[in-house]
């Protein structure tokens, strides 16, 4: 059990961010976390709350409110689970402290336990708030005794451990018995194929509760004699006895649902004596590829410029990089998917033919949304694939080469700066502008979106890299927490959407109701990007070389 | 040349550099030793222009590091403490962008990677992610890239460890060549051995300050029955 303890406490520390000693940095981030927290935790926490309250509201004319709750903590269960199973082969396969420390003499279980417990770290910040969140619109709907908080404390803490537990005993008889991952890119690999299925599975579920959502959940779960909720039960049999313990405060089913993930552990445990290090045999990091011979080799290697080197090594590493790929590359190009499925998911039908049509008979209005929606979709965008917003983070431990080299700090930081608004600029633009050609959309309209869309998208790019160059995440063990668990990632996004949300608002308030022209609308929106830009660019100029040169990464 | 005068750098409240002043002089190897945390790496950083000193001043060349510090960076060859650097590039792709960020022509690069190549048997390599590389095959690479440009002073952190005999012996003939051409070299070690052959200075520091700078002659002068080791040991207050 001391093994065990120091393991964890060691790994945890490990993966916490060092602390900053400047107090201005301090406050500069608490004040990002703040806005995390205002932007991205409590819209999904009020979603949570809300969902719940009107579900078990609903269910209790049927005298089956646990069931509500239930649904709720399901949901977030496969949530834990499905992004569960990359933070899980992480840490218990991939993680850099792990060639050290399996020749310890600690056993297995002991290795696992310590994994696991920093797995339930890791992934448990976001589930907490969704719990506690959907406790708390149960609470408000329901009003129960004291023993239901009991409970629910309980479920706050404890929810996370069985998916988590799932997760690991599929890590460990995948890595035991197959050779289909041996190394952290198979991992990401497949994560990223389970996180797409994870969205449609979503969307699908959006598109069928469209109308309303609560009527119709609360219909699935009583009309189709809780099918679903009884199929979820059999994978997560623990959340049957939690949400009866929180709904009736019945103590024997808080203490079978804690009986319950104190087996799923201890049988975990006890398969890691026989699968976990054997499990590491497989793993074969070598990967023979075609070579090419010396001469050929020579041939390629002529001068080129200093900044060309530089962007290409930007780019061979955004490439390369499984999560860098996939979070930061991909998005711009497969976009169009996800917005046919969203287009797919109304209750009419769009063709081509009818925007044409609708494009010929109204082409200011046409005009208006492609200028409004070039504008907040550039703005959001920029800052989903995050290319500026973590440019300095992702340097990570190779920061330094950033500071020894002969280029200057303003030239790397244009540079990265090109790369986020060229791959932004052509993956918005590469299917926006055909689009708006198949539909005949005005030349003027198409030529003042394409300048309003720079504007937005070099603001969000200078934006996200003076936010990232505050307090850089710079320790990271995996490249995909540099992602995940970058509030400046986060922060930019936050604001990206807030402003558009704003512009958005406004540009259609002046074009709808005040009847302002769309010249003039235009015209308004240029200045303000223009003035957000200016302001960037001072902030950026003022002080964001002198931050690179000052940050240390010790 | 490479010169740093009064030069102080605290983290928190630990000093890591105190006040600490040398000069390396053109046709110079110095070797840089000290026990682990004594500020080698920090100093080091310092004079590569990684870390801003609290106060004092970096000279290469006569260039300074905080007036004119690209021009400064041009003529350092410097070898980081850890050789797990992009490793997703190629070792090609990685010595054309390090040649190409510091300028090297086509034809001096071929040349220089060829030479590189073939006395750390890398050859075979080239063309692979560094990822698949071992420990010594990344620090030879690095060796290799930090050196591609011919650079006049060479600043080097802890450049044999991980190198096999050949190679660890073939890059003591470099610096040798190196410092005899009328360039400067600068390394720091752990292996005692290595400084007391291969240095013309030896520079000993411990918690920050330098306790000893001058030849090895003049250290066993000052302590004519001791060796190296237990000399350092006894400098650096760590006697068993």
């Amino acid at each position: 059990m001391t093994t065990y303890l120091a393991l964890s406490k060691a790994f945890i520390k490990s993966l916490q961010m060092s602390k900053s000693t400047d107090r201005r940095t301090r406050i500069i981030l608490k004040f990002i976390i703040g806005l995390v927290v205002l932007f991205v935790f409590i819209p999904v926490a009020i979603f949570c709350a809300m969902m719940t309250y009107s579900l078990v509201t609903n269910l209790q004319f049927f005298h089956i409110q646990d069931l509500g709750v239930a649904m709720m903590l399901h949901t977030i269960c496969l949530f834990t689970l499905f992004f569960g199973f990359n933070v899980i082969f992480s840490e218990f396969y991939f993680s850099s402290d792990i060639e050290y420390v399996r020749p310890w003499p600690v056993s297995a279980w002991q290795l696992v336990a310590a994994k696991f417990s920093v797995s339930y770290y890791v992934d448990n910040m976001m589930q907490v708030f969704m719990v506690v969140a959907s406790l708390v619109g149960f609470f408000v709907a329901m009003k129960p005794g004291a023993m239901s908080y009991v409970a629910s404390a309980v479920a706050v803490v404890t929810l996370p451990i069985l998916p988590l537990t799932y997760c690991g005993i599929i890590a460990m008889v995948v890595m035991r018995f197959t050779k289909s991952i041996n190394n952290k890119e198979s991992v990401q690999r497949i994560s990223a194929l389970v996180l797409a299925g994870f969205i449609l599975m979503f969307v699908i579920m959006f598109r069928v509760f469209a109308k309303n959502a609560v009527d119709a959940i609360s219909f699935f779960i009583t009309e189709t004699s809780s099918p679903f909720v009884e199929y979820m039960n059999r994978i997560f049999p623990t959340i049957h006895f939690i949400s009866r313990a929180i709904t009736y405060g019945s103590v024997s089913d808080l203490l079978i649902y804690i009986l319950i993930n104190i087996i799923a552990v201890a049988f975990m445990l006890f398969l890691s004596e026989f699968l976990y290090f054997r499990g590491f045999e497989n793993l074969v990091t070598n990967v023979k590829n075609k070579q090419r011979s010396f001469e050929e080799l020579m041939k390629i290697s002529v001068q080129g410029t200093q900044n060309r080197a530089y962007m290409k090594k930007e780019i061979l590493i955004l490439f390369r990089t499984p999560s860098f790929f996939t979070n930061c590359i991909l998005p711009n190009f497969i976009w169009p998917i996800f917005a046919l499925i969203i287009l797919k998911m109304q209750t009419y039908d769009v063709s081509i033919t009818a925007l044409r049509i609708y494009n010929m008979n109204e082409p200011k209005i046409v005009g208006f949304f492609l200028i409004m929606g070039s504008v907040v979709f550039s703005l959001i965008m920029t800052a989903l694939n995050s290319l500026a917003s973590n440019a300095i983070s992702r340097e990570g431990k190779h920061f330094q080469f950033m500071k020894y080299i002969p280029i200057p700090y303003d030239t790397q930081w244009d540079i990265k700066i090109l790369i986020s608004c060229v791959f932004s600029f052509v993956g918005i633009w590469m299917y926006l502008l055909p689009f708006c050609i198949i539909i005949h959309t005005n030349f003027i309209y198409i030529i003042v979106s394409i300048l309003l869309s720079i504007l937005s998208i070099t603001f969000v790019s200078y934006m996200g890299i003076y936010i990232d160059s505050i307090q850089p995440k710079l320790i990271w063990d995996d490249e995909l927490s540099v992602l995940r668990e970058n509030t400046n990632v986060a922060l930019v996004m936050a604001l990206a959407l807030g402003i558009g949300i704003a512009i958005a608002f406004v540009g259609y308030s002046f074009y709808a109701f005040l009847k302002v022209r769309l010249l003039l609308v235009s015209l308004s929106l240029f200045v303000v990007l223009a003035i957000l830009n200016l302001f960037v660019l001072w902030r950026t100029s003022k002080n964001a070389v002198r931050r690179i040169a000052e940050q240390e990464e010790t | 040349m490479l010169e740093i005068k009064n030069v102080t750098k605290t983290f928190n409240t630990l000093k890591a550099v105190d006040d600490l002043s040398f000069r390396v002089e053109d046709g110079e190897i110095v070797g840089f030793v000290g026990p682990n945390g004594a500020g080698k790496t920090t100093t080091m950083k310092i004079l590569t222009g990684i870390l801003k000193p609290d106060s004092g001043e970096v000279n290469i060349n006569g260039f300074d590091m905080q007036k004119t510090p690209i021009e400064a960076k041009e003529i350092i060859g410097y070898i980081a403490d850890s050789p797990d650097m992009f490793l997703r590039l190629k070792g090609i792709e990685f010595l054309n962008i390090i040649a190409d960020i510091y300028k090297v022509p086509t034809d001096i690069r071929r040349e220089r990677i060829e030479t590189f190549a073939t006395r750390f048997g890398l050859i075979d390599a080239l063309d692979l992610p560094m990822q698949n590389y071992s420990h010594g095959m990344r620090q030879k690479m690095m060796v290799a890239a930090a050196l591609v440009h011919n650079p006049p002073v060479w600043i080097l952190d802890e450049p044999l460890i991980g190198l096999d005999p050949k190679s660890a012996y073939n890059l003591k003939g470099m610096m040798r060549e190196h410092a005899d051409a009328g360039n400067c070299v600068l390394f720091s070690t752990h292996v005692l051995e290595v400084a007391e052959k291969l240095c013309d200075k030896i520079i000993i520091i411990n918690r920050g300050k330098d306790i000893f700078y001058g030849t090895m002659d003049e250290l066993t002068t000052m302590y004519p029955d001791k060796d190296f080791e237990q000399i350092f040991l006894e400098m650096t207050g760590e006697s068993v």
